[in-house]
């Protein structure tokens, strides 16, 4: 997104540079004299009076553009932070009702309040994507500390996707790598959502082993993906979904790179990913 | 100071509702303050010894009124609780010394096990001596200080402490760096083997300042540390 700012501004410079040239040359000619002064005169100068006020009207709807761009964005960010509140407080109160329920043994009760936890944790989910989004776009940095990798998988994996059969193929050696907690648990939250919402098999492989490039984490879900290759992880893309945002492998690239990571996706012999962290410098 | 005090500081009043009622009826005993001037008089005259703090208030910003708190008084845990979690926020309420920062929407069982391992650090303390002492380096526990061997008071965060306790519990025998990490971290936390080093170098530098070396840690190769307590004068008042 941001390259693609740069290129539009460089073609304005441009643009803008390619007019005060011409403005220029014909100054010159008419300085000059002459027939071709008197021809210059009027209809280049209804020219470049024309070429002059397209410029401006496209540089005055462009820079429109960005500061509604900007407000939207500042929009969804405040208020989605608006909502986590309010959020917070429903699902503080569904786990007080479970946890007073426990000793009642009803077990309607039990699984309405399981499900209403597990509503709120999908919405917390997508409020964070949402959050995040907004942050990174508006050139938010990440805060990466020395994680102890397979700590964190052993840890939140397990507890983020219970109902999922993860198998791990851990390195012996315990890899410590530059990691935000917080955006290491939004990335293998996508990767969850993305395995039980798209794959037909509830299991996953996570395997991890060092590399020149860092340590490297696969993760394979045995999902197969028909749509364009090309396109896998641009901003809204979802192939042939009507669920979903189409934000989330978006983000978990962006995110990973902000680490000084990366995330590629495999599609042979089915799609899986590959998650590169960077190692801590002294390691 | 109140032991089993927890003040909760928090202008959402069903959030704030709920989290104390919860917590009182589990026997906790908890106040609730929904702006910086009701937490000012509470922390004043109940003495909590936990303070959870939300950053967005009506009348200041939790930040700072945290800030005010730990400059009255070091021995209280304060862990943020905020919809914020950007990390700039975050990295500056932990720099205050704060015990965690926990994002909202938080799993209500999240929070009562972190509050029951730091009361129970807490308790542990309280039966500790005031004060310990070994030749010219003095420890204070439960006001989380230290006193080197020239006489300077240095402030230890809870962490710090709570390696110390460990550590002296254990003295004179190694302690494995995954104990470390499984007594002192809650399991929501992934902390590397050199974030427990990175604290172990403020209290190594706290123990050499001892010329004669009554207390040192040493790092045992691929296990952890221990902490060897040299013969000398040693005296624990309480």
């Amino acid at each position: 997104m941001k390259d693609k700012t740069k290129l539009l501004f460089t073609l304005s410079l441009l643009w803008a540079f390619l007019i005060l040239a011409i403005g220029a040359w014909w100054s010159y000619l008419l300085l000059k004299g002459g027939q071709t002064a008197q021809m210059i005169k009027w209809e280049g100068g209804t020219f470049f009076l024309l070429l002059i006020l397209i410029s401006g009207t496209l540089l005055f709807l462009y820079l429109k553009d960005m500061r509604k761009n900007k407000a939207l964005q500042a929009f969804f960010s405040s208020m989605t932070h608006e909502l986590k509140t309010p959020l917070a407080s429903i699902r503080l109160q569904a786990d007080a009702i479970d946890s007073y329920i426990k000793s009642l043994d009803h077990k309607v009760l039990k699984t309405l309040s399981n499900r209403m936890i597990e509503d709120t944790q999908n919405l917390e989910v997508q409020m964070d994507k949402i959050l995040q989004l907004s942050r990174i776009e508006q050139g938010g940095e990440l805060n990466p500390t020395v994680v102890n990798l397979e700590r964190f998988l052993n840890y939140s994996i397990k507890k983020m996707g219970p109902d999922l059969e993860i198998n791990f193929n851990l390195d012996k050696i315990s890899h410590q790598v530059m990691a935000d907690e917080f955006a290491l648990e939004l990335i293998f939250r996508n990767l969850l959502e993305n395995t039980k919402r798209h794959s037909k098999t509830n299991k996953v492989d996570i395997t991890t082993r060092k590399s020149p490039q860092g340590v490297e984490l696969s993760y394979n879900d045995f999902g197969i993906f028909k749509g364009d290759q090309k396109k896998l992880g641009q901003l809204f893309y979802k192939y042939e979904s009507t669920s979903g945002s189409g934000i989330g492998l978006y983000l978990a690239k962006r995110l990973m790179k902000k680490m000084g990571g990366d995330l590629e996706f495999i599609f042979h012999p089915n799609l899986s990913f590959k998650l590169v962290f960077k190692i801590p410098e002294a390691e | 100071m109140n032991t089993n005090a927890i003040l909760i500081v928090e202008d959402e009043k069903n959030l704030g509702d709920t989290l104390s009622e919860y917590l009182r009826s589990i026997g906790h005993d908890c106040y609730k303050a929904e702006n910086c001037q009701q937490a000012r008089e509470i922390f004043r005259d109940q003495h909590p010894s936990v303070v959870l703090m939300d950053i967005g208030l009506p009348d200041g910003d939790g930040i700072t009124l945290a800030e005010e708190f730990r400059n009255k008084r070091k021995d209280f845990v304060l862990l943020f609780l905020s919809a914020q979690n950007d990390p700039e926020t975050r990295v500056k309420g932990l720099e205050i010394g704060a015990e965690d920062y926990i994002t909202k929407p938080f799993a209500l069982k999240e929070i009562t096990l972190r509050l029951e391992r730091i009361l129970k650090t807490q308790n542990h303390f309280d039966i500790l001596p005031e004060v310990i002492t070994h030749g010219d380096l003095k420890i204070w526990f439960k006001r989380f200080e230290v006193e080197d061997a020239q006489g300077n008071i240095t402030s230890l965060s809870r962490k710090e402490c709570e390696i110390l306790e460990l550590l002296y519990q254990n003295k004179n025998q190694s302690v494995n760096r995954n104990t470390i990490i499984q007594n002192i971290w809650c399991e929501e936390r992934f902390p590397s083997n050199r974030t427990v080093d990175n604290y172990i170098v403020k209290l190594r530098k706290w123990c050499d300042t001892d010329e004669n070396h009554i207390l040192q840690i040493k790092s045992i190769r691929g296990i952890g540390y221990r902490l060897v307590l040299n013969p000398g004068e040693h005296n624990g008042t309480i």
